[in-house]
Protein backbone atom coordinates (compact mmCIF):
# COMPACT_ATOMS: atom_id res chain seq x y z
CA UNK A 1 0.00 0.00 0.00
CA UNK A 2 1.11 3.26 -0.75
CA UNK A 3 2.01 5.80 2.45
CA UNK A 4 -0.78 8.04 1.28
CA UNK A 5 -3.13 5.45 1.06
CA UNK A 6 -2.24 4.39 4.12
CA UNK A 7 -3.24 8.14 5.87
CA UNK A 8 -6.80 7.42 5.67
CA UNK A 9 -6.51 3.91 7.27
CA UNK A 10 -4.67 4.98 10.31
CA UNK A 11 -7.60 7.73 10.54
CA UNK A 12 -9.72 5.24 9.99
CA UNK A 13 -8.10 2.70 12.80
CA UNK A 14 -7.45 5.97 15.17
CA UNK A 15 -11.11 6.58 15.07
CA UNK A 16 -12.00 3.25 15.71
CA UNK A 17 -10.16 2.91 18.68
CA UNK A 18 -11.13 6.04 20.15
CA UNK A 19 -14.89 5.41 19.79
CA UNK A 20 -14.11 2.13 21.29
CA UNK A 21 -11.68 2.77 24.20
CA UNK A 22 -12.64 -0.86 25.48
CA UNK A 23 -12.33 -2.72 22.05
CA UNK A 24 -9.63 -5.43 22.44
CA UNK A 25 -8.89 -7.32 19.04
CA UNK A 26 -6.80 -9.52 17.20
CA UNK A 27 -5.95 -8.79 14.10
CA UNK A 28 -8.59 -11.29 12.34
CA UNK A 29 -10.96 -9.69 14.62
CA UNK A 30 -9.87 -6.08 13.00
CA UNK A 31 -10.29 -7.85 9.83
CA UNK A 32 -13.84 -8.49 10.50
CA UNK A 33 -15.04 -5.33 12.55
CA UNK A 34 -13.40 -3.05 9.90
CA UNK A 35 -13.84 -4.37 6.75
CA UNK A 36 -10.20 -4.08 6.17
CA UNK A 37 -8.11 -6.50 4.72
CA UNK A 38 -5.40 -8.52 7.41
CA UNK A 39 -2.15 -7.49 5.23
CA UNK A 40 -3.11 -3.83 4.92
CA UNK A 41 -4.44 -3.35 8.55
CA UNK A 42 -0.70 -5.28 10.01
CA UNK A 43 1.52 -1.79 9.09
CA UNK A 44 -0.92 0.74 9.78
CA UNK A 45 -1.65 -0.96 13.69
CA UNK A 46 2.14 -1.14 13.85
CA UNK A 47 2.69 2.31 13.13
CA UNK A 48 -0.41 3.27 16.13
CA UNK A 49 1.64 1.18 18.42
CA UNK A 50 4.41 3.20 17.39
CA UNK A 51 3.10 6.20 17.73
CA UNK A 52 1.28 5.22 21.23
CA UNK A 53 -2.26 5.72 20.16
CA UNK A 54 -2.82 1.89 20.74
CA UNK A 55 -1.19 -1.34 22.23
CA UNK A 56 -0.27 -4.24 21.46
CA UNK A 57 -0.62 -7.00 24.03
CA UNK A 58 0.23 -10.87 23.81
CA UNK A 59 2.95 -13.02 22.33
CA UNK A 60 4.04 -15.14 19.90
CA UNK A 61 2.57 -13.54 17.15
CA UNK A 62 -1.15 -13.55 18.89
CA UNK A 63 -1.12 -9.85 19.58
CA UNK A 64 -4.46 -8.30 20.74
CA UNK A 65 -4.64 -4.52 20.15
CA UNK A 66 -6.48 -1.97 21.88
CA UNK A 67 -6.94 1.60 22.53
CA UNK A 68 -3.97 3.40 25.05
CA UNK A 69 -5.66 6.17 26.89
CA UNK A 70 -3.40 9.37 26.29
CA UNK A 71 -1.63 10.20 29.46
CA UNK A 72 -2.77 13.68 29.73
CA UNK A 73 -6.83 14.08 29.02
CA UNK A 74 -7.84 17.48 29.47
CA UNK A 75 -11.27 18.83 28.77
CA UNK A 76 -11.51 22.09 27.31
CA UNK A 77 -14.45 24.51 26.77
CA UNK A 78 -13.35 27.22 24.29
CA UNK A 79 -14.77 30.66 24.96
CA UNK A 80 -16.82 32.24 21.87
CA UNK A 81 -14.84 35.78 22.54
CA UNK A 82 -11.21 35.62 23.65
CA UNK A 83 -10.96 37.51 26.95
CA UNK A 84 -8.89 40.89 26.69
CA UNK A 85 -5.92 40.90 28.40
CA UNK B 1 -32.26 -17.88 51.29
CA UNK B 2 -29.34 -16.77 49.52
CA UNK B 3 -28.33 -13.14 48.89
CA UNK B 4 -30.10 -11.76 46.56
CA UNK B 5 -29.04 -8.66 44.08
CA UNK B 6 -31.69 -6.43 42.87
CA UNK B 7 -31.64 -6.30 39.08
CA UNK B 8 -33.14 -2.30 39.93
CA UNK B 9 -35.73 -2.80 37.25
CA UNK B 10 -38.99 -2.23 37.99
CA UNK B 11 -41.77 -4.80 38.09
CA UNK B 12 -38.26 -7.62 37.71
CA UNK B 13 -37.22 -7.69 41.12
CA UNK B 14 -41.10 -7.89 42.27
CA UNK B 15 -41.13 -11.30 40.06
CA UNK B 16 -37.90 -12.52 41.21
CA UNK B 17 -39.10 -11.99 44.90
CA UNK B 18 -36.14 -9.27 45.46
CA UNK B 19 -33.65 -10.00 42.61
CA UNK B 20 -31.33 -12.44 41.15
CA UNK B 21 -29.47 -14.65 44.06
CA UNK B 22 -25.84 -14.06 44.34
CA UNK B 23 -23.14 -15.64 42.19
CA UNK B 24 -26.21 -16.87 39.55
CA UNK B 25 -25.47 -17.24 35.53
CA UNK B 26 -28.84 -16.03 34.12
CA UNK B 27 -29.72 -16.58 30.25
CA UNK B 28 -31.88 -13.79 28.96
CA UNK B 29 -33.04 -15.58 26.14
CA UNK B 30 -35.61 -13.83 22.89
CA UNK B 31 -36.26 -13.34 19.49
CA UNK B 32 -34.92 -10.02 18.04
CA UNK B 33 -36.28 -6.99 18.61
CA UNK B 34 -37.97 -8.55 22.56
CA UNK B 35 -34.79 -5.51 24.27
CA UNK B 36 -32.45 -8.51 25.13
CA UNK B 37 -29.54 -6.22 25.36
CA UNK B 38 -31.56 -3.00 26.71
CA UNK B 39 -32.46 -5.28 29.87
CA UNK B 40 -28.76 -6.28 30.30
CA UNK B 41 -27.60 -2.57 29.78
CA UNK B 42 -30.32 -1.91 32.11
CA UNK B 43 -29.48 -4.05 34.54
CA UNK B 44 -25.79 -2.61 34.56
CA UNK B 45 -26.90 0.61 34.58
CA UNK B 46 -29.28 0.60 37.19
CA UNK B 47 -26.88 -1.39 39.58
CA UNK B 48 -24.51 1.83 39.36
CA UNK B 49 -27.47 4.10 40.02
CA UNK B 50 -28.69 2.15 42.62
CA UNK B 51 -26.65 -0.17 43.84
CA UNK B 52 -23.23 1.69 43.11
CA UNK B 53 -21.90 -1.72 41.89
CA UNK B 54 -19.34 -1.57 38.80
CA UNK B 55 -20.17 -3.78 36.21
CA UNK B 56 -19.08 -5.32 32.35
CA UNK B 57 -20.86 -5.64 28.96
CA UNK B 58 -19.22 -8.01 26.71
CA UNK B 59 -20.37 -7.53 23.30
CA UNK B 60 -19.20 -10.07 20.66
CA UNK B 61 -21.02 -8.32 17.55
CA UNK B 62 -21.92 -4.40 18.53
CA UNK B 63 -19.70 -2.22 18.23
CA UNK B 64 -19.51 -0.61 21.50
CA UNK B 65 -19.80 2.92 20.27
CA UNK B 66 -22.99 1.95 18.89
CA UNK B 67 -24.40 1.16 22.36
CA UNK B 68 -23.37 4.07 23.63
CA UNK B 69 -25.65 5.68 21.40
CA UNK B 70 -28.45 3.44 21.16
CA UNK B 71 -28.41 3.66 25.05
CA UNK B 72 -27.97 7.65 25.50
CA UNK B 73 -30.42 8.52 22.56
CA UNK B 74 -33.34 6.17 23.83
CA UNK B 75 -32.85 5.90 27.34
CA UNK B 76 -30.78 8.96 28.55
CA UNK B 77 -28.26 6.25 30.36
CA UNK B 78 -24.62 7.95 29.47
CA UNK B 79 -22.69 4.98 29.61
CA UNK B 80 -19.07 6.65 28.61
CA UNK B 81 -19.78 9.02 31.53
CA UNK B 82 -19.68 5.78 33.69
CA UNK B 83 -17.20 4.54 32.17
CA UNK B 84 -14.92 7.73 32.94
CA UNK B 85 -16.20 7.18 36.58
CA UNK B 86 -14.54 3.46 36.83
CA UNK B 87 -18.03 2.13 36.95
CA UNK B 88 -18.21 0.25 33.73
CA UNK B 89 -16.74 -1.15 30.86
CA UNK B 90 -18.12 -1.67 27.78
CA UNK B 91 -15.49 -4.17 25.98
CA UNK B 92 -16.01 -5.19 22.18
CA UNK B 93 -13.88 -8.78 21.40
CA UNK B 94 -14.23 -11.74 19.80
CA UNK B 95 -15.82 -14.99 21.75
CA UNK B 96 -12.36 -16.82 21.65
CA UNK B 97 -10.64 -13.70 22.83
CA UNK B 98 -13.15 -13.28 25.65
CA UNK B 99 -12.90 -17.14 26.39
CA UNK B 100 -8.92 -17.02 26.02
CA UNK B 101 -8.87 -14.20 28.57
CA UNK B 102 -11.02 -15.42 30.96
CA UNK B 103 -9.02 -18.51 31.09
CA UNK B 104 -5.68 -16.78 31.29
CA UNK B 105 -4.33 -16.53 35.02
CA UNK B 106 -4.10 -12.89 35.55
CA UNK B 107 -5.74 -12.17 32.07
CA UNK B 108 -7.43 -8.84 30.34
CA UNK B 109 -10.55 -10.21 32.16
CA UNK B 110 -9.63 -10.65 35.74
CA UNK B 111 -7.85 -7.56 35.61
CA UNK B 112 -10.77 -5.48 34.61
CA UNK B 113 -12.90 -6.99 36.61
CA UNK B 114 -10.28 -6.56 39.60
CA UNK B 115 -9.38 -3.04 38.94
CA UNK B 116 -13.36 -1.63 38.97
CA UNK B 117 -14.51 -4.24 41.68
CA UNK B 118 -16.79 -5.53 39.41
CA UNK B 119 -20.33 -7.06 40.21
CA UNK B 120 -22.33 -7.52 37.64
CA UNK B 121 -21.24 -9.25 33.88
CA UNK B 122 -23.55 -9.12 30.73
CA UNK B 123 -22.48 -10.86 27.72
CA UNK B 124 -23.80 -10.25 24.40
CA UNK B 125 -24.25 -12.79 23.28
CA UNK B 126 -23.62 -16.70 24.42
CA UNK B 127 -25.68 -18.03 20.81
CA UNK B 128 -22.07 -16.99 19.17
CA UNK B 129 -20.56 -19.82 21.47
CA UNK B 130 -21.49 -22.00 18.77
CA UNK B 131 -18.58 -21.24 16.29
CA UNK B 132 -16.29 -21.77 18.75
CA UNK B 133 -17.56 -24.87 19.99
CA UNK B 134 -14.93 -27.15 17.70
CA UNK B 135 -16.63 -30.33 17.56
CA UNK B 136 -20.44 -30.63 18.45
CA UNK B 137 -22.93 -29.74 20.47
CA UNK B 138 -21.58 -31.26 23.62
CA UNK B 139 -18.66 -28.95 23.16
CA UNK B 140 -20.57 -26.19 23.16
CA UNK B 141 -21.90 -27.38 26.12
CA UNK B 142 -18.69 -27.82 27.94
CA UNK B 143 -17.82 -24.16 26.83
CA UNK B 144 -20.87 -22.79 29.00
CA UNK B 145 -20.07 -24.76 31.56
CA UNK B 146 -16.86 -23.51 32.10
CA UNK B 147 -17.63 -19.88 31.54
CA UNK B 148 -20.05 -20.21 34.65
CA UNK B 149 -17.53 -21.95 36.69
CA UNK B 150 -15.27 -19.10 35.92
CA UNK B 151 -17.82 -16.31 36.29
CA UNK B 152 -19.16 -17.60 39.75
CA UNK B 153 -15.44 -17.74 40.68
CA UNK B 154 -15.17 -13.93 40.43
CA UNK B 155 -18.68 -14.04 42.69
CA UNK B 156 -20.16 -12.05 39.91
CA UNK B 157 -23.82 -12.20 38.90
CA UNK B 158 -23.75 -12.91 35.13
CA UNK B 159 -26.74 -12.21 32.58
CA UNK B 160 -26.03 -14.27 29.65
CA UNK B 161 -28.01 -13.48 26.43
CA UNK B 162 -28.90 -15.69 23.96
CA UNK B 163 -30.64 -15.48 20.77
CA UNK B 164 -33.79 -17.30 19.72
CA UNK B 165 -34.02 -18.08 16.21
CA UNK B 166 -36.14 -21.03 17.15
CA UNK B 167 -39.35 -19.97 18.00
CA UNK B 168 -40.75 -23.56 19.06
CA UNK B 169 -40.57 -23.16 23.00
CA UNK B 170 -41.57 -26.66 23.87
CA UNK B 171 -37.67 -27.19 22.22
CA UNK B 172 -35.53 -26.56 25.80
CA UNK B 173 -32.00 -25.65 24.58
CA UNK B 174 -29.17 -27.77 26.62
CA UNK B 175 -27.70 -24.41 27.60
CA UNK B 176 -30.95 -24.35 29.98
CA UNK B 177 -30.10 -27.21 32.38
CA UNK B 178 -26.48 -25.45 33.06
CA UNK B 179 -27.27 -22.08 34.00
CA UNK B 180 -28.93 -20.65 37.24
CA UNK B 181 -32.03 -19.33 35.78
CA UNK B 182 -33.33 -18.59 32.74
CA UNK B 183 -35.72 -15.53 31.68
CA UNK B 184 -37.48 -15.52 28.20
CA UNK B 185 -38.53 -12.59 26.35
CA UNK B 186 -41.48 -13.20 23.88
CA UNK B 187 -42.80 -10.86 21.07
CA UNK B 188 -46.18 -11.87 19.81
CA UNK B 189 -49.29 -10.50 17.63
CA UNK B 190 -51.54 -8.42 19.49
CA UNK B 191 -54.69 -7.13 18.63
CA UNK B 192 -54.32 -7.71 14.73
CA UNK B 193 -51.62 -4.54 14.15
CA UNK B 194 -50.28 -4.32 17.66
CA UNK B 195 -47.09 -6.45 18.94
CA UNK B 196 -47.19 -7.91 22.83
CA UNK B 197 -43.80 -8.60 24.83
CA UNK B 198 -43.87 -10.65 27.60
CA UNK B 199 -41.04 -11.90 29.96
CA UNK B 200 -41.40 -15.04 31.98
CA UNK B 201 -38.89 -16.61 34.54
CA UNK B 202 -38.57 -20.17 33.39
CA UNK B 203 -36.48 -21.06 35.83
CA UNK B 204 -34.25 -19.48 38.66
CA UNK B 205 -32.77 -20.87 41.27
CA UNK B 206 -32.63 -19.80 44.94
CA UNK B 207 -35.48 -17.39 45.09
CA UNK B 208 -39.81 -17.78 44.57
CA UNK B 209 -40.41 -16.69 41.41
CA UNK B 210 -44.38 -15.16 40.18
CA UNK B 211 -45.17 -17.32 37.76
CA UNK B 212 -46.65 -16.37 34.23
CA UNK B 213 -46.03 -14.31 31.16
CA UNK B 214 -45.61 -10.78 32.30
CA UNK B 215 -46.29 -8.23 29.88
CA UNK B 216 -43.59 -5.83 29.24
CA UNK B 217 -43.35 -2.25 27.37
CA UNK B 218 -40.01 -0.68 26.50
CA UNK B 219 -40.29 2.95 27.52
CA UNK B 220 -38.13 5.73 27.77
CA UNK B 221 -36.78 4.21 31.26
CA UNK B 222 -36.39 1.03 30.05
CA UNK B 223 -38.17 -2.32 30.00
CA UNK B 224 -40.87 -1.61 32.07
CA UNK B 225 -42.66 -5.24 32.86
CA UNK B 226 -45.75 -5.54 34.94
CA UNK B 227 -46.83 -8.33 36.95
CA UNK B 228 -49.46 -10.85 34.54
CA UNK B 229 -52.22 -10.66 36.47
CA UNK B 230 -53.13 -7.97 37.48
CA UNK B 231 -55.79 -5.53 36.69
CA UNK B 232 -56.25 -2.00 37.86
CA UNK B 233 -57.09 -1.77 42.04
CA UNK B 234 -59.82 -0.28 42.84
CA UNK B 235 -59.71 2.62 44.98
CA UNK B 236 -61.77 1.27 47.78
CA UNK B 237 -59.67 -2.12 47.07
CA UNK B 238 -56.40 -0.99 49.65
CA UNK B 239 -58.54 0.81 52.45
CA UNK B 240 -61.95 -1.29 53.10
CA UNK B 241 -62.33 -3.98 56.28
CA UNK B 242 -61.01 -7.35 55.23
CA UNK B 243 -63.87 -10.58 56.51
CA UNK B 244 -61.49 -13.04 56.71
CA UNK B 245 -62.18 -16.27 54.75
CA UNK B 246 -60.73 -18.54 57.03
CA UNK B 247 -58.36 -19.86 54.53
CA UNK B 248 -55.17 -18.45 54.54
CA UNK B 249 -53.42 -18.38 51.02
CA UNK B 250 -56.87 -16.65 49.89
CA UNK B 251 -56.58 -14.38 52.58
CA UNK B 252 -53.56 -13.46 51.37
CA UNK B 253 -54.08 -12.96 47.98
CA UNK B 254 -56.90 -11.18 48.92
CA UNK B 255 -54.66 -8.31 51.08
CA UNK B 256 -56.68 -9.78 54.25
CA UNK B 257 -60.05 -10.44 52.85
CA UNK B 258 -62.68 -10.25 51.45
CA UNK B 259 -64.18 -6.67 51.71
CA UNK B 260 -66.55 -5.71 53.81
CA UNK B 261 -69.79 -4.34 52.31
CA UNK B 262 -68.73 -6.22 48.56
CA UNK B 263 -70.54 -8.90 46.71
CA UNK B 264 -68.46 -11.93 46.18
CA UNK B 265 -69.41 -14.50 43.68
CA UNK B 266 -68.28 -18.36 43.84
CA UNK B 267 -68.11 -19.81 40.23
CA UNK B 268 -68.40 -23.42 40.57
CA UNK B 269 -68.52 -26.16 38.19
CA UNK B 270 -70.42 -29.47 38.70
CA UNK B 271 -67.65 -31.63 39.81
CA UNK B 272 -65.88 -29.11 42.06
CA UNK B 273 -66.71 -29.51 46.26
CA UNK B 274 -67.07 -25.91 47.32
CA UNK B 275 -68.78 -26.91 50.51
CA UNK B 276 -64.87 -26.49 52.32
CA UNK B 277 -64.88 -23.37 50.68
CA UNK B 278 -68.14 -22.23 52.22
CA UNK B 279 -68.18 -23.81 55.61
CA UNK B 280 -64.83 -22.03 56.00
CA UNK B 281 -65.72 -18.55 54.98
CA UNK B 282 -69.18 -18.71 57.04
CA UNK B 283 -67.40 -20.41 60.29
CA UNK B 284 -65.05 -17.53 60.25
CA UNK B 285 -68.30 -15.35 60.15
CA UNK B 286 -69.46 -16.55 63.11
CA UNK B 287 -66.58 -17.34 65.05
CA UNK B 288 -65.80 -13.02 64.47
CA UNK B 289 -69.24 -12.89 65.59
CA UNK B 290 -71.23 -12.05 62.44
CA UNK B 291 -74.63 -12.76 62.14
CA UNK B 292 -75.40 -14.82 58.77
CA UNK B 293 -78.45 -15.02 56.45
CA UNK B 294 -78.47 -17.64 54.11
CA UNK B 295 -80.63 -19.19 51.05
CA UNK B 296 -80.84 -22.58 51.23
CA UNK B 297 -80.47 -24.69 48.02
CA UNK B 298 -82.46 -27.76 46.86
CA UNK B 299 -79.24 -29.52 47.19
CA UNK B 300 -78.57 -28.25 50.48
CA UNK B 301 -80.61 -28.57 53.46
CA UNK B 302 -80.43 -26.89 56.98
CA UNK B 303 -79.33 -30.10 58.47
CA UNK B 304 -76.37 -30.23 55.92
CA UNK B 305 -75.83 -26.81 56.69
CA UNK B 306 -75.38 -27.58 60.50
CA UNK B 307 -73.19 -30.43 59.95
CA UNK B 308 -70.91 -28.49 57.68
CA UNK B 309 -70.72 -25.91 59.97
CA UNK B 310 -70.34 -28.23 63.42
CA UNK B 311 -67.72 -29.85 61.30
CA UNK B 312 -66.21 -26.15 61.52
CA UNK B 313 -66.31 -26.45 64.84
CA UNK B 314 -69.55 -23.88 65.36
CA UNK B 315 -71.61 -24.46 67.91
CA UNK B 316 -74.63 -23.99 65.44
CA UNK B 317 -77.50 -24.23 68.26
CA UNK B 318 -76.33 -21.78 69.96
CA UNK B 319 -75.86 -19.66 66.64
CA UNK B 320 -79.40 -19.95 66.25
CA UNK B 321 -80.98 -19.81 69.67
CA UNK B 322 -79.09 -16.57 69.55
CA UNK B 323 -81.11 -15.69 66.26
CA UNK B 324 -77.45 -14.78 64.34
CA UNK B 325 -78.12 -16.92 62.05
CA UNK B 326 -81.30 -16.96 59.56
CA UNK B 327 -82.33 -18.95 56.57
CA UNK B 328 -84.31 -18.71 53.58
CA UNK B 329 -86.04 -21.93 52.44
CA UNK B 330 -87.77 -22.76 49.06
CA UNK B 331 -88.29 -25.98 49.76
CA UNK B 332 -90.68 -26.86 52.78
CA UNK B 333 -88.18 -29.18 54.34
CA UNK B 334 -88.37 -30.62 58.11
CA UNK B 335 -86.57 -28.12 60.74
CA UNK B 336 -84.95 -28.93 63.53
CA UNK B 337 -86.92 -28.53 67.03
CA UNK B 338 -86.47 -24.85 68.16
CA UNK B 339 -85.15 -23.67 64.93
CA UNK B 340 -88.26 -22.36 63.29
CA UNK B 341 -88.31 -18.80 64.21
CA UNK B 342 -84.82 -18.43 62.54
CA UNK B 343 -86.33 -20.02 59.03
CA UNK B 344 -87.98 -18.20 56.30
CA UNK B 345 -90.62 -20.25 54.37
CA UNK B 346 -90.86 -18.62 50.60
CA UNK B 347 -92.31 -21.90 48.69
CA UNK B 348 -95.42 -20.24 48.40
CA UNK B 349 -94.39 -16.71 47.42
CA UNK B 350 -94.22 -15.79 43.93
CA UNK B 351 -91.69 -13.09 42.77
CA UNK B 352 -93.42 -10.34 43.70
CA UNK B 353 -94.38 -11.50 46.91
CA UNK B 354 -90.79 -12.58 47.68
CA UNK B 355 -89.34 -9.09 47.17
CA UNK B 356 -91.93 -8.02 49.41
CA UNK B 357 -90.63 -9.96 52.20
CA UNK B 358 -87.42 -9.67 51.43
CA UNK B 359 -87.94 -5.63 51.64
CA UNK B 360 -90.58 -5.97 54.62
CA UNK B 361 -89.28 -8.94 56.47
CA UNK B 362 -85.57 -9.59 55.62
CA UNK B 363 -84.31 -6.20 55.31
CA UNK B 364 -85.59 -4.71 58.45
CA UNK B 365 -83.75 -7.33 60.20
CA UNK B 366 -80.80 -6.93 58.47
CA UNK B 367 -81.18 -3.15 59.58
CA UNK B 368 -81.51 -4.55 63.23
CA UNK B 369 -78.92 -4.55 66.10
CA UNK B 370 -75.18 -3.31 65.73
CA UNK B 371 -73.99 -6.72 64.14
CA UNK B 372 -72.68 -7.29 60.85
CA UNK B 373 -74.10 -9.76 58.10
CA UNK B 374 -72.65 -11.71 55.95
CA UNK B 375 -75.36 -13.46 53.19
CA UNK B 376 -74.72 -16.49 51.33
CA UNK B 377 -77.02 -18.04 48.90
CA UNK B 378 -76.83 -20.48 45.71
CA UNK B 379 -78.01 -18.37 42.72
CA UNK B 380 -78.95 -21.55 40.73
CA UNK B 381 -81.69 -22.06 43.48
CA UNK B 382 -83.01 -18.62 42.62
CA UNK B 383 -82.91 -18.63 38.88
CA UNK B 384 -84.58 -22.70 39.20
CA UNK B 385 -87.21 -21.47 41.12
CA UNK B 386 -87.41 -17.73 40.17
CA UNK B 387 -86.34 -17.50 36.89
CA UNK B 388 -83.43 -15.72 34.80
CA UNK B 389 -85.20 -12.74 34.26
CA UNK B 390 -86.12 -12.40 38.10
CA UNK B 391 -82.22 -12.65 38.74
CA UNK B 392 -81.51 -10.59 35.90
CA UNK B 393 -84.12 -7.37 37.13
CA UNK B 394 -83.24 -8.12 40.87
CA UNK B 395 -79.79 -9.55 41.50
CA UNK B 396 -78.18 -5.55 40.44
CA UNK B 397 -81.07 -3.86 43.19
CA UNK B 398 -80.12 -7.25 45.63
CA UNK B 399 -76.16 -6.21 45.66
CA UNK B 400 -76.61 -2.49 45.70
CA UNK B 401 -79.09 -2.01 48.28
CA UNK B 402 -76.41 -4.87 50.31
CA UNK B 403 -74.00 -2.70 49.69
CA UNK B 404 -75.43 0.31 51.63
CA UNK B 405 -75.98 -1.89 54.41
CA UNK B 406 -72.35 -2.73 54.86
CA UNK B 407 -73.70 -6.61 54.38
CA UNK B 408 -70.91 -8.55 52.56
CA UNK B 409 -72.28 -11.25 50.44
CA UNK B 410 -71.20 -14.51 49.01
CA UNK B 411 -73.39 -15.84 46.20
CA UNK B 412 -72.86 -19.31 44.37
CA UNK B 413 -73.20 -19.65 40.94
CA UNK B 414 -72.31 -22.04 38.07
CA UNK B 415 -71.58 -19.69 35.11
CA UNK B 416 -71.56 -22.47 32.91
CA UNK B 417 -74.91 -23.57 34.03
CA UNK B 418 -76.48 -19.81 33.25
CA UNK B 419 -74.96 -19.09 30.18
CA UNK B 420 -72.47 -16.53 29.30
CA UNK B 421 -74.67 -13.82 29.06
CA UNK B 422 -75.82 -13.88 32.30
CA UNK B 423 -72.46 -15.26 34.10
CA UNK B 424 -70.97 -11.64 32.14
CA UNK B 425 -73.53 -10.00 34.48
CA UNK B 426 -72.63 -11.21 37.26
CA UNK B 427 -69.75 -10.61 36.58
CA UNK B 428 -70.07 -7.16 36.26
CA UNK B 429 -72.14 -6.98 39.10
CA UNK B 430 -69.81 -8.07 41.74
CA UNK B 431 -66.66 -6.72 43.70
CA UNK B 432 -64.93 -10.01 43.23
CA UNK B 433 -64.77 -13.46 41.61
CA UNK B 434 -63.47 -16.49 42.88
CA UNK B 435 -63.48 -19.86 40.80
CA UNK B 436 -62.84 -23.50 41.64
CA UNK B 437 -63.24 -26.32 39.09
CA UNK B 438 -61.94 -30.05 39.11
CA UNK B 439 -59.68 -30.45 35.87
CA UNK B 440 -58.32 -34.44 35.90
CA UNK B 441 -58.10 -35.45 39.09
CA UNK B 442 -57.14 -32.28 40.99
CA UNK B 443 -59.28 -29.14 42.47
CA UNK B 444 -58.43 -25.54 41.58
CA UNK B 445 -59.55 -22.35 43.04
CA UNK B 446 -58.57 -18.99 41.30
CA UNK B 447 -59.15 -15.64 42.34
CA UNK B 448 -60.62 -13.84 38.88
CA UNK B 449 -61.60 -11.00 39.97
CA UNK B 450 -60.58 -8.79 42.76
CA UNK B 451 -60.53 -5.00 44.05
CA UNK B 452 -56.91 -4.94 44.64
CA UNK B 453 -56.84 -6.19 41.24
CA UNK B 454 -54.66 -9.10 41.78
CA UNK B 455 -55.81 -11.90 40.03
CA UNK B 456 -54.11 -14.95 41.38
CA UNK B 457 -52.58 -18.25 39.65
CA UNK B 458 -54.88 -21.09 39.65
CA UNK B 459 -53.80 -23.02 43.34
CA UNK B 460 -54.26 -26.57 43.94
CA UNK B 461 -56.47 -27.18 46.64
CA UNK B 462 -55.41 -29.83 48.99
CA UNK B 463 -57.02 -31.52 51.84
CA UNK B 464 -56.56 -30.92 55.89
CA UNK B 465 -57.54 -32.53 58.58
CA UNK B 466 -57.94 -29.88 60.52
CA UNK B 467 -60.21 -26.73 60.00
CA UNK B 468 -60.14 -25.19 57.35
CA UNK B 469 -59.82 -28.55 55.81
CA UNK B 470 -57.92 -27.37 52.72
CA UNK B 471 -55.93 -25.17 51.92
CA UNK B 472 -54.02 -23.76 48.86
CA UNK B 473 -51.12 -25.27 47.33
Amino acid sequence: MEKKEALPLQMECTMFFQSNPYMIESLAGLENKLGRRKEDLQPILEILVQQGIIRQIGKDSKYLYRYKEPDIITEMTIPDKLESP
Amino acid sequence: MQKQITTGIHGLDTILSGGIPAQSTVIIDGAPGTGKTTLGVQFLYEGIAQKDEAGILITFEEFPDQIYDDMKSSFGWDLMKQEKAGKLRVIGMSPDIFMEQLLEPDGLMEQMIREIECKRIVIDSISLFRYLAKEDSFDERRLLYQLRNILRKFGLVSLLIQERSDLNISHVPDSYFIVDGVIRLNVRAHLDVFRKRTLEVVKMRGTRVIEGEHTYKITDRGLYPMIAAQTVMDYQGAESEKVSTGIQGLDRQLYGGMDRGAVYMLDTNSRANYMPVIGSILSERLRIGDNVLTVLSSTQTIDDLNKLLSHHHIDVEEVVRKQRIHFIEHYRRSVPDGWENSVFYVDQLSNDDYNQFLKNQCYPLLHNGEKEWFVYYDLNTIITERGTDYVLSSFAKEAAFARSLGMTVLVLCNFKEVGEQVASFLERTTNGVFKTWVDGSNQYLQVTKASNGQLSEPYLLESMKEHPFIRLI
